[in-house]
């Protein structure tokens, strides 16, 4: 079997740079790269639009359009692609900009024979990091979800018939709203949670009939929100039996069966996502959460009380399933992207396992975030100074 | 500088439960020690470049960033960044048991006030 080749381009608008660095990386990967290049975005875009590219390299620092942005389009439009980002100068902040835009590695243009032999290096290494499923959008199989999500977004009006070996059920959408469901002889929630959770079946796409019954009426995010959170209670029954009332807690439960401190009970929190939120900063930090049935009070001490500020729930694809004040939810889905990205680049060749959380510790704030196969949670806590008697 | 947060590293961060650690300096040179053979010197300056990169981006996320526990599966990453942009990390087993999160919390706050960090 021929080895299999690499396909690399370079984007820059320098033709002189573009032509050594053709020569140059052909030589170095002794002909196993196929290296392309493009003296503009335009022209890198019917490349990638054309051809299967393993790795794009760009200097973000072209005429007519920004880098950035032009960077953050292929990252959304071309997910898969690894994407290097080479350039002359730039400043730490607009290098931290481009790895929070996609790019995989920032490299600085090479000066000597020494600087291209190394480029060569670091793009041939990256290139042997596997691609695996996980927030970068690399599985993006459009389930029952994703076309009901994409409907209620468009306000749509359609049918959606689901069929697996033992059931039969239909999802009405009606100018984007979901008015019914019914799958055998339940209907209503019910039968749509059913539906949601069915782990195979095909669907069927159909223009819209008027329902037998209108059986539903709550927003369709919701909806969404809490069917998914009934098929993974239905998935980790652990979850039902401690009191968790949301699939976004395994964090909690991961460090309190650890034993990494007592569990303390969350405090009243806005919301289900929310609750889950307090959890992971009351498990984590039992220094700060006085326990609930604590004795009675000897002399007033400061505690700091956790109070959530944001909560970002996401699929795997990017779409928001849950927020409660998140101002800019493309910046954290961003950062939730970059972390997939940086964690799975980090634990390569380390005997640690799969990444599960990132917490984020300040001294009055805390940012918790959590990648899981199907989804990725943001959270960020504040903690407010209490006195409070100990 | 280098000198010293080397001399450091060695001298301090041997605490019980630490597999690994290192510093990332801002010329992005590594000075990195192991204490098991499961963790190589390349793979962990990797996963210092790695962890620097993600401190980059916090800061202009404006998240905190006294310091950051990556959870693994089997392992946590403990890091910190100082002002001047040198990276501390050190990696224990994940079982909180098996270290002393206390201790590693108050190293990681003194690595950040050596020598006029932040």
């Amino acid at each position: 079997m021929p080895p299999k080749r690499t396909t690399v381009l370079f984007v820059d608008d320098d033709a002189g740079f573009l032509d050594v660095v053709q020569k140059l990386m052909q030589a170095f990967s002794e002909g196993s790269w196929d290296v392309l290049t493009a003296p503009a975005a335009a022209h890198a875009l019917a490349l990638l639009r054309d051809r299967k590219i393993d790795l794009l390299v760009i200097d973000v620092h072209m005429p007519v359009i920004d880098g950035l942005q032009f960077l953050g389009l292929l990252h959304r439009k071309y997910p898969n692609v690894v994407k290097v980002v080479l350039t002359g100068d730039a400043t730490e902040q607009y290098r931290a900009a481009c790895l929070s835009n996609g790019a995989e590695l920032f490299l600085e243009k090479p000066v000597s024979q020494k600087g291209w032999q190394d480029l060569f290096n670091a793009l041939d290494e990256l290139l042997k990091f596997q691609p695996e499923e996980g927030f970068r959008g690399v599985l993006r199989r459009v389930g029952l979800q994703d076309v009901l999500q994409m409907e209620c977004l468009a306000r749509s009006s359609s049918v959606l018939e689901i069929v697996t070996e033992e059931f039969r059920g239909s999802v009405f959408v009606q100018d984007g709203q979901i008015i019914h469901a019914e799958v055998g002889e339940q209907s209503g929630e019910a039968a749509f949670n059913q539906l949601l959770s069915l782990s195979g079946g095909e669907f069927n796409h159909k223009p819209f009939s008027e329902p037998p019954a209108r059986t539903i009426s709550g927003s369709w995010e919701f909806l969404l929100m809490e069917a998914a959170r009934k098929r993974d209670e239905a998935k980790d029954p652990v979850l039902d039996q401690t009191g968790a009332d949301s699939g976004v807690s395994t964090a909690a439960q991961v460090e309190a069966d650890q034993g990494d401190s007592p569990f303390a009970p969350p405090p009243p929190s806005p919301g289900v996502a929310a609750a889950s939120a307090a959890e992971l900063e009351a498990v984590s930090e039992p220094e700060l959460v006085p326990a609930l049935e604590a004795a009675p009070p000897q002399r007033p001490v400061q505690t700091r009380r956790p109070k959530i500020d944001e909560v970002l729930i996401c699929s795997t694809q990017g779409d928001v399933l849950y927020e409660w004040q998140c101002a800019d939810a493309n910046a954290r889905i961003r950062f939730l992207q970059f972390l997939s990205q940086k964690s799975w680049q980090l634990r390569q060749g380390l005997p640690i396992g799969q990444f599960q959380r990132l917490e984020i510790e300040g001294a009055l704030n805390r940012v918790v975030t959590q990648l899981d196969p199907d989804r990725a949670l943001f959270v960020r806590v504040s903690r407010t100074p209490v006195e409070t008697s100990s | 500088m280098k000198e010293f947060l080397q001399q450091w590293v060695s001298g301090r961060a041997r605490l019980p439960g630490v597999l690994a650690c290192g510093v990332r300096f801002s010329d992005k040179t590594s000075f990195t020690q192991s204490w098991s053979p499961d963790f190589s010197v390349q793979n962990l300056d990797h996963a210092w470049r790695c962890a620097s990169d993600a401190f980059q981006v916090l800061k202009i996320n404006f998240f905190p960033s006294e310091y950051v526990r990556w959870v693994y599966e089997k392992a946590f990453l403990y890091c910190a960044r100082r002002e001047d942009g040198v990276c501390f990390g050190l990696f224990t087993a994940n079982d909180p048991q098996s270290y002393d999160r206390a201790a590693i919390e108050r190293l990681l706050a003194e690595f950040r006030a050596l020598g006029g960090g932040a």
